[in-house]
């Protein structure tokens, strides 16, 4: 069933990690690939050993010693010799069953460039409970025009990076990504050129976890923005026209350059506003004229809660309004933040579909 | 308390019969201050303005300017000659509330810490029949007196209102306009004044009505709101940005009460920018905005439209807490024949300040019942783009729109490229041809660094690839080449030159001459060839809007379209190449030019058009059906909003119509509301329909036709208004 499609596992260094991941999937019977891109040498023996207790994987392993996680990730791809791949971090999880749906809604429509699960944050305790926490559960974007999905997808923006994707168009999109030079302008730009490429099909089964913590988080343009918005506006300026530039080699494009320019500001200046709300650029500018620096008076609530709220994956500290919920699984407890059962903005996760990740995770060895 | 430190300054221009109304009022309500008039008027105005002066009974000074001065310079020089220690400006359309303003000094006075005091504002409308609309109170903010002058900023914007019409000090207002100086566009004018003001000192807001804007001002400014520039061109507003940033950072820097650094003090406008910003661009606005953009709506269609002006008037707190059913209420005065005052739910239960009260509205209205203006029937027009002073150099980029013309290219390009003045650019857009055209433009673009070339994907057509073109151009005058015309050597010079010496100018034309394809004999359009509308005077000469009128009363100019060079910004302002005029596109533009900033008229021939068989023009206007509903488009557009001015000009002068000939007054008979417009070109048509004829009969009626024409013309000039809106009736 999976065999168009290969998983490419990133490492971060951590071989028992990836151990984990590797005999989950194959206690799962993954009939997928799997390619596994590390760049930590001293990490082998570990890797061999995690090869080892996973013989009836299709796995590859492919090494890339002194090369930035994107820059890895960029050539790593290069392997993959599949129709579709998605990626995954070691210290991640997958759903099979979410992402043999992704792959299913991919192959059944031409249209689309990547397909999208239900993503989940989780985070193991030291008493063995799992904390789960966010949840991604964003809707389809199927408009005709690149634009028009551009601009549905910054409205209410969640990264499809985690998603099922056609090889192809992944690797036009990580080739690029070479010229940006932070994390935040390449997770956008790598969205953008999803949405540029195809329609972005969501499906509302889980197909990802994500462990809190994991080293490429998002940015924020606000914090950007108050950093140094000089440095933002330049690396807009390459973003928009890497972006332009793809635009302009869709065949469904009609626009001229400076028409698609003047349509990529609008969507971003309304993304922006989006996530500069009014009170939290008042508490800033206010920080700014008592002379208070940056470092002091970013990581406070007057500034976390708006943004947060704008980003709509709720608030870090909101238990205060629900409690969280507990559900005994076979092997162990699962806690329920309110973030994940109740999320802000979008509909809670159906009951079955909790009940069936629950089930997937039991059988995870954390 | 007197106000012998105070001075109202008044910039009037051409509205003698405003200026009269405001200076009478001004002289019921006893005013004691010392009252300077800034006049740029014309000729004939600027002497009834004297004659008005003179009777006013008041303390009064005037100041005459140049025709052509800005009107921000004529501010500026104006509020530098003032010599009281407070002043503040009026426009002469607008109303001066005596006892606010007092109220305002007396602020002032016991304030040192304060810049600028300002007392509510309301905006009004006066009818032809005498009766009064009072529709919003326009500025309402409470007083800024924070103590840094960064806190100052943040909170004017954080509730954005302009102080253009504050009472200020004065040796504050004139700092502030010093500094404004390099700036260019209308919203970097305005909000940096205010900003400036409140860097300056407090903000004082006194409870008390103290200024009245009148609503009847109806000027098309460009880049006044920052969505509307914004959506159109997003580099310039960030541009202009820069530049008021800089500004801005360098006042706070000189203040004494300001504790931070550059770098700071840039950061701190940024974030108080960022927010004003995103307040002027509500989320339902921009949504709207994208999707009109993705249509390819021209920005002028989708603009107005309540899904815009609606979200920005909620943003900018302009509307009612009076539930929706609340309708307007009526008031009687006893004075002025019984003056009916309308007074709008967003003035008698504003939004955002609390109601102003019976008793605030009834003394209001009893100060405004000495306020006795009726509209004339026609608005004069007015010079809004900026005049250039004779020292600036005039820049020019020529425009060459091109689809499969590989034949004609190498002669037009070269005789562009062969100037004895080179262009300062030259934009050469590629409509999608699929002849050998591109390899010939990139030869002349690799000789040639000053060429651009942009390509079209597919073909778009003529207007399309001109407008874009006009939009990529980066200098200050266009000239709109076409493929198969030729430039003669001393074109652009020559042009140059004419603009250096009228600085005045927006626009430049030449004679008409042609040349056969194939052939390099010239073939001059001349009076004794063609008729007295090829009658340009001996020598180059500046036509301002009135006298080019009253030559168009008596004979049609030809102006083509070949020979012209042009402000681009004034091109853009008449709305650049309308689709849906085709064709006539391009004479609308520059007619609209021509009629609101005035012309120089150059009798030389300095450029040539190629006479062949198929071209755009002739093209389009051979099918007849196409031609009549172009010129349907035409006459429609005349009566439209923001056309008036064009609309009355046109029917002054229907010689302008006069290059449609008959299929006009056939277009102009289709539809009721163009009647207006038949009337007058109906006449002028068929006196030079049988004026030509040399029959008894044919020249009797030439004669009858050319006085019931002037007959007309005299009634439509007594009754314009109502002969210009027979179509509202």
């Amino acid at each position: 069933m999976m065999h168009d499609f290969t998983l490419v596992v990133e490492t971060d260094g951590c071989a028992q990690r990836l151990a984990e991941l590797l005999t989950y999937l194959e206690a799962e019977k993954a009939d997928c690939r799997v390619l596994v891109l590390d760049s930590t040498r001293v990490e082998m023996p570990a890797l061999k050993r995690a090869r080892g207790a996973t013989s009836r994987l299709d796995v590859e392993f492919a090494e890339f010693s002194d090369l930035d996680p994107a820059e890895k990730r960029r050539q790593g791809i290069n392997n993959v010799t599949t129709r579709f791949c998605a990626l995954c971090a070691s210290d991640d999880l997958v759903i099979l069953e979410g992402l043999r749906g992704c792959l299913d809604a991919l192959r059944g429509n031409p249209a689309a460039s990547v397909a999208v699960g239900a993503c989940f944050t989780f985070l193991p305790r030291p008493d063995g409970e799992i904390e789960l926490n966010g949840v991604q559960l964003g809707a389809t974007i199927n408009d005709a025009s690149p634009l028009k999905r551009l601009d549905r997808l910054l409205q209410q923006y969640q990264a499809p990076s985690y998603g099922v994707f056609r090889f192809r168009v992944l690797q036009r999109i990580l080739d690029a990504l070479g010229r940006m030079t932070k994390p935040f302008s390449r997770e956008l730009l790598w969205s953008a050129l999803s949405v540029v490429e195809g329609q972005l099909i969501h499906l509302p089964a889980f197909s990802h976890g994500r462990r809190i913590g994991s080293s490429d988080t998002n940015g924020d343009p606000l914090r950007w923005f108050c950093e140094d918005a000089n440095d933002l506006f330049a690396e807009y300026h390459r973003y928009r026209e890497l972006l332009s530039a793809a635009l302009m080699r869709r065949p469904d494009n009609d626009l001229q350059p400076q028409e698609i320019r003047g349509l990529l500001d609008l969507i971003h200046l309304r993304y922006l506003a989006q996530h500069a709300p009014d009170r939290l650029l008042e508490f800033i500018t206010e920080q700014e004229i008592a002379g208070i620096d940056f470092a002091e008076y970013w990581p406070r609530r007057e500034i976390d809660l708006p943004v947060h709220d704008a980003a709509a994956i709720g608030a870090p500290d909101s238990s205060g309004a629900l409690p969280p919920m507990t559900i005994q699984g076979r092997e162990r407890s699962y806690v329920l933040s309110p973030n994940f059962y109740a999320p802000p903005k979008v509909e809670s996760p159906q009951l079955k579909s909790v009940a069936c990740l629950i089930g997937f995770l039991d059988g995870y060895g954390l | 308390v007197a106000m012998q430190d105070f001075t109202l300054v008044i910039p009037t221009y051409n509205r003698p019969k405003q200026l009269g109304t405001l200076l009478a009022y001004l002289g019921a309500q006893g005013c004691e201050c010392r009252i300077l008039i800034l006049d740029s008027s014309e000729a004939k105005a600027r002497a009834a303005n004297r004659k008005i002066a003179r009777l006013a009974k008041l303390k009064l000074d005037c100041i005459e300017f140049p025709t052509e001065t800005h009107p921000f310079n004529k501010f500026k020089e104006g509020v530098e000659k003032v010599t009281s220690e407070f002043c503040a400006l009026c426009a002469d359309d607008d109303l001066a509330m005596l006892d606010g303003v007092k109220q305002c000094l007396e602020a002032l006075r016991s304030n040192p810490r304060a810049s600028v005091a300002q007392g509510y504002s309301f905006s009004f409308l006066c009818h032809a029949d005498g009766n009064m609309d009072l529709g919003n109170i326009l500025y309402f903010s409470s007083t800024i007196d924070d103590a840094s002058p960064l806190a100052r900023v943040a909170r004017l914007f954080a509730r954005y209102q302009a102080a253009t019409y504050g009472n200020y000090r004065t040796a504050v207002l004139q700092r502030i306009f010093d500094t404004l100086k390099p700036m260019t566009s209308i919203l970097a004018r305005e909000l940096l004044g205010t900003a400036l003001a409140a860097v300056e000192g407090e903000m004082i807001r006194v409870p008390c009505f103290s200024h009245g804007r009148s609503m009847d001002t109806s000027e098309a400014y460009e880049h006044w709101h920052p969505l509307e520039w914004f959506a159109k061109d997003p580099q310039g507003l960030f541009c202009e940005y820069r530049h008021y940033r800089d500004l801005m950072t360098q006042a706070v820097l000189k203040r004494p009460d300001n504790s931070l650094d550059a770098p700071a003090v840039r950061r701190v406008i940024d974030l108080i920018h960022l927010r004003y910003l995103a307040k002027h661009a509500p989320d339902g606005a921009l949504a709207f905005i994208t999707d009109q953009k993705m249509l390819a709506t021209p920005f002028e269609q989708y603009w107005p439209r309540p899904e815009i002006q609606q979200p920005l008037h909620e943003a900018a707190h302009i509307g009612t807490s009076a539930c929706a059913a609340t309708e307007a209420t009526s008031r009687k005065s006893s004075r002025l024949g019984g003056r009916t005052y309308k007074l709008h739910p967003n003035f008698f239960a504003p939004l955002a300040v609390d109601s102003p009260g019976d008793e605030a509205i009834t003394e209001l209205l009893q100060r405004l019942d000495h306020y006795d203006f009726r509209p004339p029937a026609v608005l004069p027009m007015r010079s809004y783009v900026p005049q250039r002073t004779s020292r600036q150099p005039v820049t020019v980029s020529v425009l060459l729109c091109n689809y499969n013309d590989a034949g004609y290219l190498p002669d037009s390009l070269s005789a562009i490229c062969s100037q004895t003045r080179l262009p300062d650019e030259v934009v050469v857009v590629d409509d999608g041809s699929t002849d050998n055209s591109l390899e010939i433009i990139e030869g002349f673009a690799r000789r040639y660094p000053f060429i651009r070339v942009l390509k079209n994907e597919t073909n778009r057509g003529l207007l399309y690839s001109i407008n874009r073109a006009l939009n990529e151009a980066r200098y200050e005058f266009i000239v709109w080449a076409a493929a198969d015309d030729r430039l003669m050597p001393h074109f652009v010079e020559r042009n140059a030159q004419c603009l250096l010496e009228y600085p005045a100018a927006e626009m430049t034309f030449s004679r008409l001459a042609a040349f056969r394809d194939g052939s390099d004999d010239i073939i001059p359009f001349t009076q004794k060839s063609e008729g007295v509308a090829f009658d340009f005077g001996p020598a180059p000469q500046f036509l301002s809007p009135e006298t080019l009128r009253n030559r168009l009363q008596n004979s049609y100019i030809w102006i083509s379209a070949n020979t012209v060079m042009v402000s681009r910004r004034a091109l853009i302002q008449a709305g650049g190449f309308d689709h849906e005029l085709a064709w006539h596109a391009d004479y609308y533009g520059l007619m609209t030019v021509a009629l609101r900033h005035g012309v120089c008229c150059i009798p030389q021939t300095l450029a040539l058009m190629r006479q062949r068989g198929q071209t755009y023009s002739s093209l389009g206007m051979a099918k007849r059906n196409e031609q009549l509903a172009t010129l349907g488009h035409f006459a429609d557009k005349l009566t439209a909003k923001g056309w008036r001015d064009i609309g009355i000009a046109v029917l002054r002068c229907p010689s302008l119509l006069s290059p449609f000939g008959g299929l006009m007054l056939q277009a102009l008979l289709l539809k009721p509301r163009r009647w207006p417009f038949a009337l007058t070109y109906g006449p002028w048509w068929a006196s030079h329909q049988w004026g030509r004829r040399s029959g008894l009969a044919a020249r009797i009626a030439s004669r009858c036709a050319q006085i019931s024409l002037q007959a007309l013309l005299i009634l439509v000039r007594r009754f314009e208004k109502l002969v210009y809106w027979t179509r509202h009736v």
